[in-house]
């Protein structure tokens, strides 16, 4: 379909933001994140997204509930869930239970482009070291207000830049939770995430992660050729 | 020939040349090379026509980094739009991104083109109480969905007005499609599509245009910002390039080919001459004969293929031979004027003029017209060389040997066909020189060699296309590349379907679908793509007019539900399109197409319309990554016959190759039988035929070697080599062969002569072939080289190899040949009388006994009465010999006496027959006798002194022995030896076989001694008296005409008192009817006077006259008979 596309790698960094970064001081407190990243088993939390689309005169919002470990995530959009997004170390499965369908999208698979740009940029921004992210991102600002830092983030890739032009993230400097996360997308439009509730290192059910669809649903792999 | 009429001829040649040089068009399209009517083809060609963009530059970009790549491809196209005057038109990005609400117009037109059922169902959708839960679920999917498709798609599609019938097939489209055709998916690789400005007609319109538009980007690349240019790499394709790359590919072919071979020509005749004037003199007549063939080829053929241009160089390589055979001929014999050996040497060259020319000429049945094209101006050079080197070549070169002998006898027009006599040449001592050994060694090496090869690996038949297509060029390689880089699935085959109409390529557009649905189902294909859904339906279109009116006046109610759902203007974008283009759709009153820049952008992939013509193209991807052509053909044939051709070089080339291969007899067959009959023409023997055979062998078995060593393979061109070899070939072992014999078997003299000017031939043969390997067509190189090295082997091998097998299989028969030869040569008669018959000769016996043992007599008959049809057509000279023969019987009526002669050559041909049979073993008994006459020969015989029966050529005479063995009278025969010592060997042994004995009399005098022994003793002899002797004869009158008679019979009759009878055994319908003539009486002691000897003899030849009279189509005299006229 010859559409725009620029919302596909947009997204697909959005989650993996949500999920990776959570916030640290401009300097220790950003190397004290870092820290806390390693240590981390899984965390848990409930989040209101705001989509604010060039199409639309006011922001559309919705309500739901993500649970993290090291690679991988479950989330879930809407209440009941509209949408559910699965991550794997090898895949990511969308699923829209009210339609009966989900969309494949093999995380080792994916064809060079602004696709792998996006991922490689995803994957060097699950940082394990602070010198991996910087590689991929510049900092254009950091705010602190109120026990959280928010910082302004841009990604060096210029084909990255198309889709997104700037990515924020805040976090609390109290307990390094994620506070919100924020895509600027090229055109205009933003993808706003506000969490709550987050709960660090509490027991998570692996059934969270596996994903059985039942025969009816529909898979289909967008980026297969 | 009058001097006006040459003068005439030349005149006309030259008006012919200027009308062809007016209408000389060159075709630069190598689908030119291939058979309009295959359905392959027709595809091809419609697909190089209508779908790849005759005004198309592509532009491909490769930087280091995707960044620069699309900065710098937006630089190239902002300066490169700025030349309005080379580009028209120049797209560097999908045209839908830049303007996405364009899209509008061309999914309202597929919406139109919907079954009216769905299209006003549309209606309902965008009903005023369907709108609001329609954008409610569209805000909820914007909320929730995280699927990217659906959120771009549906922003700008809140009434999801995409959904549609026509684009189900097409939802399993992947995401990247939108930038496929303009970037690599990393995009580092970028492309940029040109429309030129002006019309790109002609190849040098092209390379013009692509010339300045080199310079526009040369210039941006070396400007200001160049430093940013570094380590970009910038090529093109399109057609174009391919034209321009192609016709400058043609001119480097030309170039270099002429070049090369001319070169060779000229060293290797200044190595064999060391002279200035004529070597250079003959490549300004080759230059001529160049020129002249190519504007002689364009009119007989119109437009010229660039393939077919390969001939410059094969031609230069054959017609050189020409002139030096002639430049030889001038220098061997000093004493003769240029006509006289034009005389000598013209009917040589035209007949070898003329199987060349057939050789190529045959390349016109083998199914490519552009080879065949090639085989045309070949032979048209050819024969305008043959003219111009016998007319012009040596004059300028002997200004002092021009003129005639003043007694010269004329030189008429069939002097240039028939060949004179060949002066006798004695046997040559050196000739007897040991056999070479080496060659044998080289037969066996080379034979044991090649086979060995063979026994490991053999040279395979190439399927593909690839000898049809040019060789890879900037163009290929970049198109090659944009495919790899673009993920394009490699060689996808086209379906190409044209009509008239929308309606008729529709409907021929759904019977291809079911095929390929059936194929698809059978795993014959993978999957295929046909835009049937997206085709115009013209009766779609009417049914739906009132509902796209009534659509096209939904804007304002549309907007309205919009802007209360939230969304601002932006979302309506495409909506507004659609709905403007299903108002334009209900006020139409024709089938429309869309036509704003993104729809064309789109359509023209796979649409191609003119005002009589639509056509269609789908694509069709084959089940594995390689074609089975084999498999597709019958898939392909059914489409074809629903008028929708499958295409693609894979298949092309196996559709072609299949053609070729079933076309071959007609050109192998033709050439063999040519081959065959130029040897049989040349020696008239079975074992030189053979050996001329054993040389193409040989020269194959070398070729097929050469190839698997060098791991070349057959293909549809190189297949065409065949006929070429044959034909080309076949010419070195008849040269060498004939100056064999002319020399006696001299090996160093037939090198030293014959040889020297076969390398010097054979050389540039090589090299006029071997310059096509470097031709820019993969076929026509390999075709070069296959005839480079198979006629490079034949020429060798004639040169070193076959002369040591000639001497070997040929040298016996020869020199027993020779010594009749040299007899005759002594008499004097050498140039009057011609030699017998070939059929004369042991091996060709043999074959005659065989075939009479095997074929049904009737049949055998008739096949030998055809040949000597054959021959009375073919060997006038020969046949004229017994016209000449029988005038005094007819009193010098040539018509009669012409006849006669024409019916004596059939029966003859039947006698042969009758003659093997009874050589078989076969006895006849339908004799028609008389008692009375039989009791001439018992009264004879009871005389006890000897019995010498005198007969004549006449009838089947030899029977004669037969008869008188069932007589009870055992026969010997006096004769001459044959020709061959091997007939003469075997004609004894037969005739023993029946009781008949054989005594040779030929020069040995005390072979006559016997012979009066035995008739003392009562014995029974046979001679025959109506051929003048060698030696000796005497004047008498024979029908009313002096005949140089044989004493033969007078004299035996006066040394032994022996009794002659004469007897003639003719053919009737019934059997065989003997006559016994009254026994000629003589007083034995007169002839002791040699005037009473000769009055015995005039007076037994006027006895058989009326015999001869009655059965004169049986009097079989092949050698003059007569006395020259003084």
């Amino acid at each position: 379909m010859p559409f725009k596309n620029s919302w596909l790698p947009g997204f697909l960094i959005f989650l993996f933001f949500t999920v990776g970064l959570r916030g640290a001081d401009y300097d220790a407190q950003f190397n004290k994140w870092f820290e806390v990243q390693t240590n981390l088993q899984s965390w848990a939390g409930d989040f209101t997204q705001t989509r604010t689309l060039t199409v639309l005169n006011q922001p559309l919002v919705s309500h739901g509930k993500v649970w993290v470990k090291p690679g991988e995530f479950r989330w879930e959009l809407g209440q009941p869930a509209q949408t559910v997004v699965l991550r794997n170390p090898n895949q990511l499965l969308i699923i829209y239970p009210r339609l009966k369908r989900a969309e494949k999208y093999p995380l080792d698979a994916v064809p060079t482009g602004p696709m792998k740009d996006a991922l490689a940029l995803l994957d060097a921004s699950l940082p394990r070291d602070r010198a991996q992210m910087e590689k991929n991102f510049t900092l254009l600002s950091a705010v602190a207000t109120n026990a959280t830092l928010q910082m302004t983030l841009q990604p060096r890739s210029e084909a990255a830049r198309k889709f997104i032009g700037q990515v924020v993230i805040a976090f609390h400097t109290n307990d390094f939770t994620i506070a919100a996360t924020e895509m600027k997308f090229a055109d205009g439009s933003k993808l706003h995430n506000d969490f709550m509730n987050v709960v660090l290192n509490a027991p998570v059910d692996e059934k969270l992660f596996t994903a059985n669809l039942p025969a009816d649903f529909t898979v289909s792999e967008p980026l297969k050729k | 020939m009058s001097s006006f009429l040459k003068r005439w001829w030349w005149v006309l040649l030259l008006v012919a040349v200027a009308l062809g040089l007016a209408r000389l068009r060159f075709d630069v399209d190598v689908l030119d090379l291939l058979p309009p009517d295959e359905p392959t083809v027709q595809g091809l060609k419609l697909y190089q026509q209508h779908f790849t963009n005759a005004r198309e530059l592509i532009i491909a970009l490769r930087a280091p980094d995707s960044e620069t790549a699309e900065k710098l491809a937006g630089e190239l196209a902002a300066r490169l739009r700025q030349e309005t005057n080379l580009v028209a038109e120049l797209t560097w990005q999908p045209p839908w991104m830049e303007k996405p609400e364009q899209l509008g117009e061309l999914l309202g037109w597929l919406w139109f083109n919907q079954p009216p059922g769905d299209f006003s169902a549309l209606t309902n959708r965008l009903a005023p109480e369907n709108l609001k839960p329609q954008l409610e679920e569209t805000r909820e999917l914007l909320a929730t969905s995280m699927s990217p498709m659906d959120l771009a798609r549906r922003s700008f599609d809140p009434f999801n007005l995409l959904t549609m019938p026509a684009l189900a097939k097409f939802s399993g489209m992947n995401m990247d499609q939108g930038s496929q055709g303009f970037s690599s998916t990393d995009g580092k690789y970028r492309l940029l599509y040109l429309q030129s400005a002006v019309d790109l007609t002609s190849y040098r319109d092209c390379e013009n245009w692509l010339k300045a538009i080199h310079m526009v980007v040369a210039k941006l690349q070396t400007g200001a910002a160049k430093e940013n240019w570094k380590g970009v790499v910038v090529r093109y394709t399109g057609r174009p390039v391919f034209v321009q790359e192609i016709a400058s590919s043609m001119q480097h072919d030309m170039s270099h080919s002429i070049g090369i071979t001319s070169t060779i020509i000229a060293v290797l005749f200044w190595l064999t001459h060391r002279r200035l004037k004529p070597m250079l003199w003959l490549l300004a007549l080759l230059g001529l004969i160049l020129f002249a063939t190519l504007a002689l080829g364009a009119l007989v053929l119109g437009t010229i293929s660039v393939v077919a241009l390969g001939f410059a160089a094969v031609l230069l390589g054959l017609a050189v031979d020409y002139a030096v055979v002639h430049y030889q001929e001038a220098l061997a014999h000093p004493q003769m004027t240029v006509p006289e050996i034009r005389r000598a040497i013209a009917p040589s060259i035209l007949w070898a003029a003329i199987t060349t020319m057939s050789a190529f000429l045959v390349l016109n049945f083998g199914g490519l017209p552009g080879l065949g094209q090639l085989g045309s101006l070949v032979a048209i050079g050819i024969a305008l060389s043959a003219l111009v080197m016998v007319m012009i070549y040596l004059p300028p070169l002997f200004p002092d040997r021009c003129q005639p002998r003043p007694n010269q006898p004329p030189f008429r027009w069939w002097n240039y066909f028939i060949a004179p006599q060949e002066p006798a040449v004695a046997e040559n001592a050196s000739a007897k020189k040991p056999l070479s050994r080496l060659a044998f060694l080289l037969t066996g090496l080379i034979f044991l060699g090649a086979c060995a090869v063979l026994s490991f690996h053999r040279p395979g038949l190439d399927h593909s296309g690839n000898a049809l297509q040019p060789a890879h060029g900037e163009a290929q390689q970049t198109l090659d590349e944009m495919t790899a880089e673009l993920g394009l699935p490699p060689q996808p085959l086209w379906l190409i379907v044209p009509g008239h109409d929308e309606a008729e390529v529709f409907q021929r557009l759904t019977s291809a679908e079911v095929l390929l649905d059936d194929a698809a189902k059978k795993n014959l294909i993978g999957k295929y793509l046909l835009p049937d859904a997206l085709w115009p339906r013209g009766e779609n279109q009417i049914a739906n007019r009132t509902t796209a009116a009534a659509l096209g006046e939904k804007a304002p109610l549309l907007r309205g539900a919009l802007a209360e759902a939230g969304f601002n203007t932006n979302a309506m974008l495409l909506s507004e399109q659609m709905i403007r283009t299903w108002a334009q759709a209900g006020e139409s009153k024709a089938l429309i197409w869309p036509t704003n820049q993104v729809s064309q952008w789109l359509l023209k992939r796979f649409v191609a319309r003119s005002p009589d013509e639509c056509l269609v193209m789908g694509l069709v991807y084959p089940a594995t990554n390689q074609v089975d052509a084999g498999e597709l053909a019958a898939l392909s044939k059914n489409l074809a016959q629903n008028h929708a051709l499958l295409s693609g070089w894979e298949l092309l080339g196996n559709a072609t190759l299949k053609r070729v291969q079933s076309r071959m007899w007609l050109v192998v067959a033709p050439m063999v039988a040519l081959v065959l009959l130029s040897l049989w023409f040349a020696f008239r023997r079975a074992t030189e035929i053979l050996l001329g055979l054993a040389v193409l062998g040989l020269s194959g078995v070398v070729l097929v070697a050469t190839m698997a060593l060098a791991g070349w393979s057959w293909n549809l061109m190189n297949l065409m080599a065949l006929p070429l070899m044959l034909g080309t070939g076949v010419d070195y072992s008849i040269f060498i062969q004939l100056a064999l014999r002319r020399h006696g078997g001299d090996l160093v003299a037939v090198r030293r002569s014959v040889g020297r000017a076969l390398m010097l031939c054979g050389g540039t043969a090589v090299a006029g072939f071997g310059s096509l390997a470097m031709s820019s067509n993969l076929g026509m190189a390999s075709l070069g080289k296959v005839c480079a090295v198979g006629i490079g082997a034949n020429a060798l091998i004639s040169i070193f190899l076959l002369p040591a097998w000639w001497r070997l299989l040929v040298a016996k028969a020869e020199s027993g040949k020779r010594k009749a030869e040299i007899l005759e040569t002594e008499a004097g008669k050498k140039n009057t009388q011609p030699k017998q018959p070939a059929f004369y000769s042991g091996g060709l016996w043999k074959l005659g006994l065989v075939a009479a043992k095997i074929i049904p007599t009737a049949l055998l008959k008739k096949i030998a009465a055809g040949l000597a049809d054959v021959y009375w057509l073919f060997q006038r000279r020969r046949c004229e010999v017994v016209v000449q023969n029988f005038l005094p019987v007819f009193a010098g009526d040539k018509s009669a006496a012409e006849k006669a002669a024409r019916t004596a050559h059939r029966n003859f041909a039947e006698k042969l027959i009758d003659l093997w049979r009874v050589e078989n073993g076969e006895v006849t008994r339908n004799w028609l006798t008389t008692d009375g006459e039989l009791e001439i020969i018992h009264a004879a015989r009871r005389r006890g002194r000897g019995t010498l029966f005198i007969t004549l050529h006449l009838g089947n005479w030899e029977h004669g022995g037969l008869l008188l063995n069932q007589l009870g009278i055992r026969l010997t025969i006096l004769t001459q030896a044959e020709p061959d010592d091997g007939l003469t060997d075997l004609r004894k042994a037969a005739r023993a076989r029946y009781g008949v004995d054989t005594l040779i009399i030929g020069d040995d005098g005390f072979a006559f001694v016997e012979v009066i022994k035995q008739l003392q003793a009562g014995g029974d002899m046979a001679v025959s008296l109506d051929r003048p002797p060698e030696r000796g004869g005497v004047p008498v009158e024979f029908f009313e005409k002096q005949f140089e008679a044989s004493l033969a019979a007078a004299e035996l009759a006066r040394a032994s008192g022996c009794a002659l009878v004469g007897v003639t055994i003719v053919r009737r319908p019934a059997g065989y009817a003997v006559k016994v003539l009254p026994e000629f009486v003589y007083d034995r002691k007169a002839l002791g006077n040699r005037d009473a000897r000769r009055e015995l003899t005039q007076q037994i030849l006027r006895a058989f006259e009326p015999e001869i009279r009655k059965d004169i189509g049986q009097w079989y005299q092949f050698t003059p008979i007569w006395p020259p006229e003084k």
